[in-house]
């Protein structure tokens, strides 16, 4: 057996962050659903969401499924429960 | 007889500590020792064992008070690895001078940048010329038994040293194997009660021993006391040796000659010289080279201090060749450090083997059966040799191309401040503040970072929630990191850049409160930030100062002893208000709004800032994640964490609940309040009540 070689290529103190690379949608076994009807775009859910991925889209909330945890916050903190958090299919 | 147990290495550690009767635990968290003291917080809880533990604020106060407890006639043990072990490592220079048989349990982690949490024998290795004795196990049940023997040899008069337990990081601190737990009643035979010398004793007046570096002592007396420290070392050798033997005659079990381990020597031409977990491997790896009609047997390196210079000679001369591999090196130096140590025994041997010597498993790299066999393959080809031609070698190979800039971070990702797909837990409160902080403050910002939750969820790349430059340093020194940007910073005339630590509680409010006291008195130009979460959450919900009074954690668990803390939340908030900085604030992610004004406030006044805010943590604070915001809600309603501000010493509450609901509202909603009896609530309540008076009566105070 030869000696195993390990080539690399590396800025020697560190590295730039690849921001955003980890699609976290994976973690999540519940997920929220919204109702369009009854949200009044106070924009609550995008306030709280500890992660960022509620954004403001022109008539109601937009939910970014590739990053979103599933943690429920949004849902909780609904006034007028709009978002329902529903088991993942 | 004992009984067969299924443990992990530091469970068998803990074991082992239960079974000396130590009676005085010093205790920290860093992964991958914490649940050594986990384990121990949890005897000592369930009134398993009867110790006095001591919840460190460092690992260097972790020293000095297992140092403090020694000396006074206690046996004493302790844990760490890592960097926390060199934080500690003032005072673990001490301990072999002041000659306290202190064990340390240690398990195996890199010490410097790049730091991992896996295995390497950086952390202890760093400390091999102090005096302590150093034993490196194999497997979970040499840990236990190594444990009760280092209380032994170590407290015999003719050692009197300190004994680090050494066991492989996660290799073998978090694996489960079937431990043999001996029969106490057969390990009080086996170890006596520690019977000290002199000890610090206000009763014994004829020798009020003053443990204080001996000024009056001329310097040769000082060298003097150094040799009786390496005479002990040598002597430990002899006492090693006669301990394994009557361990083996009580409990059946013996570790080679206690110093080291031979496997497969008897015809062997060649040798591979390994310590520790690995060691299983190389084992099976000679049994396969053997099963080919190979030649070649294993020296497993027990103790690295005192090193077995004799047992290596001896072994040396029916050997033709050995690999040594070691799992520490010395950057710029000869060889690998086991290397260097193994080659000068036989330096002047008449008859010596041929070395091949390999720098290999760094940073928790693994080493496997077929990585062995090939470095068995080299000691045997070097054997037929006879001669080997390159001093050190590291395995495997490294070719590197060194480039002069990191790759540029994609533009997507820089179109936002803050971006999702951070590692923090569902419904953690810490990711909410940064990007909070950093939509009110923007994009000139820097971040200093201390280890804990907001760092790790951010600096690994593939999981960064941030693109603004960020720093991380070690948990003591986030706001001195901060206080060097900030002054390097001005030096250069840039000074509308925001310097913002963002720091943990554990990290500020205990050992890195040094820092923060400093920083704070000096009035630089800084935001520190510190998420509250109530105890080290990252490292695995160990306690910190700023635990609440009851509540559960890791290494303050709900026995029949004891519950939850015994002590008061600190009031980190208050203490940095005494320092008379421009503006103290608290915040809650229950009312972002206060939070953002409060941010605005604060990056607005030059001089150091505080901000703190409670962040709730569904993970270990036991409730659902979508409880997160509401829960801490009720923080602030109840009036147990208000939300007020303190700007040029002028205090004002920037709300105030109407009516305040009860603190149980907000205790009954999570589970590390589950155990509170009614009498517990009142008190918190009681305590409450005054403090919100007080709150209440400075408002007032500054309003008229």
């Amino acid at each position: 057996m030869p000696k195993p070689k390990v080539k690399v290529k590396l800025y020697v103190a560190g590295w730039s962050t690849d921001v955003g690379s980890n699609p976290t949608g994976s973690w999540r076994s519940i997920k929220p659903e919204l109702d369009e009807s009854s949200c009044t775009q106070c924009w609550t859910c995008v306030k709280f969401c500890p992660e960022g991925v509620i954004s403001k889209g022109d008539s109601a909330p937009v939910i970014d499924y590739i990053y979103c945890k599933g943690c429920g916050i949004c849902a909780n903190e609904c006034p007028t429960k709009s978002i329902k958090m529903v088991r993942e299919g | 007889m004992g009984k067969i147990q299924p443990m992990s290495g530091n469970f068998a550690v803990a074991t082992g500590v239960k079974l000396s009767r130590v009676k005085v635990i010093a205790a920290y968290p860093i992964t991958p020792s914490s649940t050594i003291v986990e384990y121990l917080s949890e005897f000592v809880a369930n009134g398993d064992l009867d110790a006095e533990y001591i919840e460190a604020e460092g690992e260097h106060g972790m020293m000095a008070e297992a140092i403090g407890a020694c000396v006074t006639g206690a046996r004493t043990f302790t844990a760490t690895c890592s960097l926390g072990f060199a934080y500690g490592y003032e005072n673990i220079a001490n301990v072999p001078g002041f000659r306290l048989p202190i064990v340390m349990g240690i398990a195996n982690r890199p010490i410097g940048w790049p730091g991992t949490i896996h295995c390497d024998h950086s952390d202890s290795m760093s400390s091999r010329d102090l005096g302590w004795m150093q034993f490196y196990v194999e497997t979970a049940q040499e840990a236990l038994d190594t444990v009760i023997q280092a209380y032994r040899i170590g407290e015999d008069k003719r050692v009197l040293l300190p004994s680090m337990v050494c066991e492989d990081g996660f290799y073998l601190s978090h694996t489960t194997e079937l431990v043999n737990v001996p029969d106490p009643k057969e390990v009080d035979e086996f170890l006596p009660p520690y019977r000290p010398g002199v000890t610090l004793d206000p009763n014994n007046p004829a020798r009020p021993m003053t443990i204080d570096p001996p000024q009056n002592i001329p310097s040769l007396g000082l060298m003097a006391m150094k040799y009786s420290m390496e005479e002990a070392q040598q002597r430990a050798k002899a006492v090693i040796g006669e301990i394994n033997e009557e361990f083996a005659r009580k409990f059946g079990r013996r570790y080679g000659n206690g110093l080291v381990e031979e496997y497969m020597l008897d015809d062997a031409e060649a040798a591979l010289v390994a310590m520790g977990s690995f060691s299983g491997n190389a084992k099976v790896a000679v049994k396969n080279l053997r099963s080919n009609g190979k030649k070649i047997g294993l020296i497993r390196i027990r103790t690295f201090r005192p090193f077995p210079v004799e047992d290596l000679q001896r072994l040396g001369k029916k050997l033709k060749a050995l690999a040594v591999i070691s799992r520490a090196t010395s950057l710029g130096g000869a060889d690998g450090v086991l290397g260097y140590e193994v080659k000068s025994t036989f330096l002047n041997q008449p008859v010596k083997p041929a070395i091949v010597s390999f720098v290999a498993g760094l940073l928790g790299n693994e080493i496997g059966v077929k990585d062995f066999e090939y470095l068995g393959e080299r000691a045997l080809e070097a054997a037929a040799k006879g001669s080997v031609e390159k001093d050190v070698e590291w395995y495997p190979e490294f070719e590197i191309t060194e480039v002069e800039a990191p790759p540029p971070t994609k533009v997507a990702s820089l179109q936002r401040l803050t971006v999702p797909g951070t590692a923090a837990c569902q419904g953690c409160g810490m990711v909410l503040a940064f990007r909070t902080i950093l939509e009110t403050l923007g994009r000139n910002t820097i971040f200093a970072l201390s280890a804990g939750c907001g760092a790790w969820a951010s600096t690994d790349p593939s999981k960064s929630g941030y693109a603004v430059p960020s720093l991380l340093l070690a948990l003591p020194a986030g706001a001195a990191l901060a206080s060097g940007i900030s002054r390097g910073l001005r030096a250069q005339g840039k000074t509308e850049v925001n310097v913002v630590l963002f720091t943990g509680d554990g990290s500020f409010g205990d050992m890195g409160f040094m820092s923060g006291s400093g920083a704070a008195e000096r009035n630089e130009d800084i935001l520190i930030f510190c998420y509250d979460n109530e105890a080290y959450m990252n490292t695995g919900i160990q306690r910190s100062g700023t635990t609440p009074f009851r509540a559960w954690t890791t290494t303050t668990p709900v026995g029949s002893v004891k519950k939850g803390k015994g002590g008061q939340k600190k009031d980190l908030a208050a203490i940095m208000a005494a320092h008379g900085i421009p503006y103290v604030a608290t915040a809650s992610p229950s009312h972002l709004e206060d939070l953002q004004r409060k941010l605005k406030k604060a990056i607005s006044i030059r001089g150091c800032k505080y901000i703190h805010f409670i962040s709730p943590c569904p993970t270990g604070h036991r409730y659902a994640t979508e409880k997160a915001i509401e829960v801490t809600r009720l923080a602030v309603r109840s009036g147990l964490f208000p939300l007020y501000e303190i700007e040029d010493g002028k205090f004002r509450l920037t709300l105030k609940p109407k009516e305040r609901i009860p603190v149980s509202e907000y205790l009954k909603a999570q589970g590390r309040f589950r155990h509170l009896t009614d009498q517990d609530i009142t008190e918190i309540q009681k305590a409450t009540d005054e403090a919100y008076a007080e709150y209440e009566g400075m408002d007032k105070q500054s309003a008229a």
